[in-house]
C-alpha cells in the first residue's frame, strides 16, 4: 500500500466520523393540541415541524398601536387615515396603524349597494367598538389608553398621545416567528413574550390580528363621491386568537420571565380574493392589560 | 452522510484494509499455543435478619468464567464461557444463565492488526472511549464488531473500530442496539522525526480521537433526539527526563438522557466537556504526581434511555483518588466520580528515607501522602427549558463551594528487622452522601481511619499477618473496629480470621460483629479458597466504578486457575 493510499483512506475515515453528528438547536417538541396540524403538509415522522430557535430580544423601546376606527361611508375618515399614516411613517417600526371598520352603531360600515358592496367589519372590531364606546367615526385609540375618561380620541389628538406613549418605559418585549405553507394556506405563528419588569398582580393577554396591508375598495371621500379604488391601509381582517387573545403569565410575572405561545390559522384562499396574497398580509401582535385594556407593547410582522 | 452510507463506507474501507493486509502476509512462527484461565465463586446464603442478609430462594449463587485462547503465528482466536447459576447477590442484573459471552479472532502483520468479534479498547485516558470489563464489578461493555490497528508510517498509530456493545448476558451474549464508531490516532514525534529527536531527553506524543454513536432507542414524544452523537478531543503526552506530563481535552455534542430526579439535568442538550491533566516527577526513592480534572455532562453511553450505572458506557470518568485496600477505608465511603460533573484534584507523594541513612536506619522508611478532593462545577443556570435546553453554563476548572469528597491520607511503612514489617496509615474523609448515596443516611459524613498492619515472617515457611483498623465518625453507622489475623504456611496454605465490629452504632442491636473465617490452598496456578461467616454491606469499587454489595451470611467457595 502506498503512502498516498494510506493517507486517502485515513482522511476518508476522518470525514466519515466527523459527519456523524446530529446537532439539535431547539429540541423541545411542543404538544399544543390547540394547533391545527392538518395545516402542516408534511409527515412529521419524516420531516419534523421546524420549531423556531429564539435569539435574545435586544429591543428597549415601547411601540404604539394606533387603531383608526373608520367606515367606508364616512366622509371624514380618509383625512383621518392620512393623519394616522403620517404618524406611522414618521415613527417607522414604532407606530403601527390598524384600521378597524367599526362603530357602536355600524352606521358607516354597512354595505350600500350598488357602490359600496363590501363589508369590512369583523367580529373583533365590532366588540372593540362596543367596549371602547366608539360611537362615531373617525375616532382612534392610542395604545388603548384613556384620555378625558374615554378610550377614543379625535385625530387631532393622536400625535401628542402617540408621543406620550412612545416615551413610556418598556414592560414587555415580543418576538414573532412564523411558517407559512401555501399547499394548505396554513400559517403557524410562534411568539415569545419577555417580561422586563415585575408585575405579579396584573393579568395580561397576547392578541394576534391579521391585517391586509392594502385593500383597494370603494370609499366615500370628501365631497360625497365614491372613490372606487381607494387604498385602505392596514385593515383589520381577523383576530387569529380571538377578540381578547390568549392569557399569558397567568401565575404572575417577574422580570426576565419568558412565555412562548403557538397558533395556527388557515388563511383565506388568495386565488378567490387576491387581497389575501401572502405578500399583502401582516400580523399585528400586542400585549393587553386585562383590567384597563392598555396596550403594553406591539409589533407588526409582515408575512411577505 | 446517513447511516446506511456510513456503514457501506466503513465496510468498503475495511475491505481495502483487509485485502491489503492479507496479500502482504508472510510466514512466521508456525507453532500453536493454547492458554486460558478459569474462575468460579460460589456462595451459600444463610438467613440472618439481624444484618438484613441476602437470602434468596435459590439459596446459592455461582459466578464463573473460563477464557480459552488460541494463537498460531500472527493469528489468534479465543472465547470466554460464562456461567451465572444464579448470579451472586449484589451482582448487577443482566447476568444469568450459561453460554458464550465473548469470542474473537485476530490477525496481524507488521502494519495492520484486525480483530473481529468481541474486543476491548481504550482511547487516551478512556474519557472518550474505554471498552473494558471487570468481572468483580460486573461490568463488561465489550464491543462486538471489527477493530483495526494500523501503523502506516513510523511513529504513526491509527485505530478504527465499529461495533455494538455488550448489554446483557442471558444464556449468551446480548448486545445493545446502539452502534459505536471510533477513530484514534497517535503520532510519536520522536519516532516520526528520529533523525532530529532520536536521542533527545524530550519525548512527545500527540493524539486525537473521534467517537460517535448511533441509536434511536429513545422515542420520547417530548424532545427531538439526536440519533448520531459525536465526541472528539486531543491529548499530549510529554516527558522531559524525570518530568512527565499528560493533558487531554474531550468534548461531546448534545447527548440528552432522561434524568427525572433533577429537572436541570433531564434531557440536557448542553455539550459535555472534560479536561484531564497530570504532571509528575519521579526519581529513585521519590515521586510526586499532581492530577486535575474538569468534567461536566460527560455521561456517554451507546443508548439514550435510562440504564443501570454501568450499562453500555462508552466513556470513563477517571477517579482522582487513591484506591484504598484496607477494608474500612475501601468499602464504607469510597469515592466514585459524579456522573453529572466535577472538578477534582489529587496530589500523591511517595518518599523513601534511604536505608543506612541517619533517619532511615538499617532498612529505611516508606512515606506516602495522598490528598484528593472533588467539587461540583460552578454552574450558572439559564432559563431555556422550553427552547434550547442547554440549562447552564460552566467554565473550565471553575468549581463551586459544594464539596463532594475529600480524602487526606498518610502512610508510613517500616521494615523493623528481617522478620517484622509494619505499615501505619491515617485517613481523613469528608464524604457527601447526597452525591454518592452510599450510606443513604446523612448529607456529609466525616470519618477518621487509622490502620496498623504488621507482618511477622516467623521463618521461611511460616508467616503471620496482624491487622487492626478503626473508623470513627459521628454520622451514618458510627464507629467501626476491625481486626484480622492471617497465618500462611508457604507455599500452599493460609488461614485467616477477621472481625468487623460496628460498636459505635447508636442502635444497640446493630452493634454487630461481622466475623469471617477464610482458608485457602494454593498449588501452582490453582487457588482454592473457603470463607464462612458474616460479610457486611458495602461498596466495592475499581477505579472509581462501584457496585453495592449486600450483607450476607454463609459459605463462599472460590477457585481460580490458569494454563
Amino acid at each position: 500500500m502506498t503512502l498516498l493510499n494510506k493517507t486517502i483512506i485515513g482522511f476518508a475515515f476522518l470525514t466519515l466520523f466527523v459527519s456523524a453528528c446530529d446537532r439539535i438547536e431547539n429540541p423541545v417538541i411542543i404538544h399544543d393540541t390547540s394547533l391545527d396540524w392538518t395545516l402542516y403538509p408534511n409527515d412529521t415522522t419524516v420531516s419534523p415541524y421546524p420549531w423556531p430557535t429564539w435569539t435574545a430580544n435586544t429591543n428597549t423601546l415601547r411601540n404604539v398601536l394606533l387603531e383608526d376606527y373608520t367606515g367606508h361611508t364616512c366622509i371624514n375618515c380618509p383625512s383621518a387615515a392620512v393623519v394616522a399614516k403620517t404618524i406611522e411613517d414618521n415613527n417607522p417600526n414604532r407606530v403601527f396603524v390598524m384600521s378597524v371598520h367599526a362603530s357602536t352603531t355600524s352606521g358607516y360600515q354597512v354595505p350600500e349597494l350598488p357602490h359600496l358592496p363590501l363589508d369590512h367589519r369583523t367580529e373583533a372590531g365590532n366588540e372593540y367598538a362596543q367596549v371602547f364606546n366608539v360611537f362615531f367615526n373617525p375616532a382612534g385609540t392610542v395604545n388603548r389608553t384613556l384620555t378625558g375618561g374615554n378610550y377614543y380620541a379625535l385625530n387631532s389628538a393622536w400625535t401628542s398621545m402617540t408621543a406620550t406613549e412612545l416615551s413610556k418605559p418598556l414592560d414587555f418585549n415580543i418576538q414573532l416567528q412564523y411558517n407559512y405553507y401555501p399547499q394548505t394556506n396554513g400559517l403557524f405563528i410562534h411568539t415569545e413574550v419577555e417580561a422586563l419588569s415585575d408585575a405579579a398582580a396584573d393579568q395580561y393577554t397576547i392578541i394576534n390580528c391579521l391585517v391586509r396591508d392594502t385593500v383597494i375598495a370603494p370609499q366615500i371621500i370628501p365631497g360625497g363621491t365614491v372613490e372606487e379604488e381607494y387604498h385602505h391601509h392596514s385593515m383589520l381582517t381577523n383576530n387569529i386568537n380571538g377578540t381578547w387573545g390568549t392569557p399569558i403569565f397567568e401565575g404572575g410575572v417577574s422580570s426576565g420571565q419568558k412565555e412562548y405561545n403557538n397558533f395556527t390559522y388557515k388563511l383565506p384562499d388568495p386565488i378567490a380574493d387576491t387581497t389575501f396574497r401572502i405578500d399583502n398580509l401582516s400580523i399585528i401582535t400586542f400585549i393587553s392589560k386585562n383590567d384597563t385594556y392598555e396596550v403594553m407593547q406591539v409589533i407588526k410582522t409582515s408575512l411577505n | 452522510m446517513n447511516l446506511n452510507n456510513s456503514t457501506t463506507f466503513i465496510i468498503t474501507s475495511l475491505g481495502i484494509f483487509l485485502s491489503q493486509a492479507f496479500f502482504a502476509q508472510h510466514k512466521e512462527d508456525s507453532r500453536s499455543y493454547i492458554s486460558g484461565n478459569v474462575q468460579a465463586i460460589a456462595q451459600y446464603y444463610n438467613a440472618d435478619s439481624l444484618i438484613n442478609a441476602a437470602d434468596p430462594d435459590h439459596k446459592m449463587g455461582m459466578n464463573s468464567f473460563a477464557n480459552i485462547n488460541f494463537r498460531k503465528g500472527n493469528f489468534s482466536a479465543g472465547t470466554r464461557f460464562e456461567s451465572y447459576l444464579n448470579p451472586l447477590e449484589g451482582y448487577p442484573v443482566g447476568f444469568k444463565g450459561s453460554g458464550i459471552g465473548y469470542r474473537y479472532a485476530s490477525w496481524k502483520n507488521d502494519d495492520v492488526e484486525i480483530t473481529v468479534g468481541n474486543f476491548y479498547e481504550q482511547f487516551g485516558s478512556g474519557m472518550i472511549l474505554r471498552i473494558w470489563e471487570s468481572r468483580q464489578l460486573g461490568i463488561d461493555n465489550a464491543l462486538d464488531g471489527i477493530k483495526l490497528k494500523y501503523n502506516p508510517y513510523k511513529g504513526v498509530y491509527l485505530k478504527g473500530l465499529i461495533g455494538k456493545q455488550r448489554f446483557r448476558f442471558d444464556d449468551g451474549l446480548k448486545n445493545g442496539d446502539g452502534l459505536v464508531r471510533g477513530l484514534d490516532g497517535e503520532v510519536n514525534l520522536n519516532e516520526l522525526l528520529d533523525s532530529t529527536f532520536d536521542n533527545s531527553k524530550f519525548k512527545i506524543t500527540l493524539g486525537g480521537s473521534f467517537v460517535s454513536k448511533y441509536n434511536n432507542d429513545n422515542a420520547t414524544p417530548d424532545f427531538i433526539m439526536p440519533h448520531n452523537v459525536g465526541a472528539y478531543g486531543g491529548r499530549i503526552i510529554a516527558r522531559y527526563g524525570k518530568v512527565r506530563f499528560y493533558g487531554e481535552y474531550i468534548t461531546k455534542e448534545n447527548d440528552p438522557y432522561p434524568d427525572p430526579s433533577a429537572p436541570k439535568f433531564n434531557y440536557l442538550y448542553k455539550n459535555g466537556e472534560a479536561v484531564l491533566l497530570n504532571l509528575g516527577y519521579s526519581t529513585k526513592g521519590f515521586s510526586v504526581d499532581f492530577n486535575a480534572k474538569h468534567q461536566d455532562n460527560m455521561l456517554w453511553r451507546s443508548t439514550n434511555v435510562s440504564a443501570l450505572p454501568t450499562d453500555l458506557l462508552i466513556g470513563y470518568s477517571p477517579a482522582l483518588s487513591k484506591q484504598h485496600t484496607y477494608a474500612l477505608a475501601s468499602t464504607l465511603y469510597p469515592y466514585s466520580p459524579n456522573a453529572r460533573g466535577e472538578i477534582a484534584y489529587q496530589l500523591d507523594v511517595l518518599y523513601k528515607i534511604p536505608k543506612k541513612s541517619k533517619l532511615g536506619g538499617k532498612y529505611g522508611w516508606d512515606l506516602g501522602l495522598n490528598i484528593a478532593t472533588a467539587y461540583a462545577p460552578q454552574r450558572t443556570f439559564i432559563n431555556d427549558d422550553s427552547t434550547s435546553r442547554k440549562m447552564y453554563s460552566t467554565s473550565i476548572f471553575s468549581a463551586s463551594d459544594s464539596l463532594f469528597f475529600r480524602d487526606i491520607n498518610f502512610s508510613i511503612g517500616k521494615k523493623i528487622n528481617k522478620k517484622l514489617k509494619l505499615k501505619l496509615q491515617y485517613l481523613n474523609f469528608i464524604f457527601d452522601d447526597r452525591v454518592q448515596l452510599v450510606a443513604k443516611h446523612h448529607e456529609l459524613i466525616m470519618a477518621d481511619i487509622v490502620v496498623a498492619d504488621l507482618t511477622w515472617k516467623v521463618n521461611k515457611k511460616n508467616s503471620i499477618k496482624y491487622q487492626v483498623q478503626h473508623l470513627s465518625t459521628l454520622q451514618d453507622q458510627g464507629n467501626w473496629a476491625f481486626g484480622q489475623i492471617e497465618y500462611a504456611y508457604s507455599p500452599h496454605w493460609f488461614v485467616a480470621v477477621l472481625d468487623q465490629w460496628n460498636y459505635g452504632n447508636t442502635i444497640k442491636e446493630q452493634q454487630i460483629h461481622y466475623l469471617l473465617a477464610t482458608a485457602g490452598y494454593i498449588k501452582g496456578s490453582n487457588r482454592f479458597t473457603l470463607q464462612y461467616g458474616r460479610q457486611r454491606a458495602g461498596v466495592f469499587c475499581v477505579g472509581g466504578v462501584c457496585r453495592q454489595v449486600p450483607a450476607s451470611n454463609g459459605l463462599t467457595f472460590s477457585f481460580t486457575s490458569s494454563f
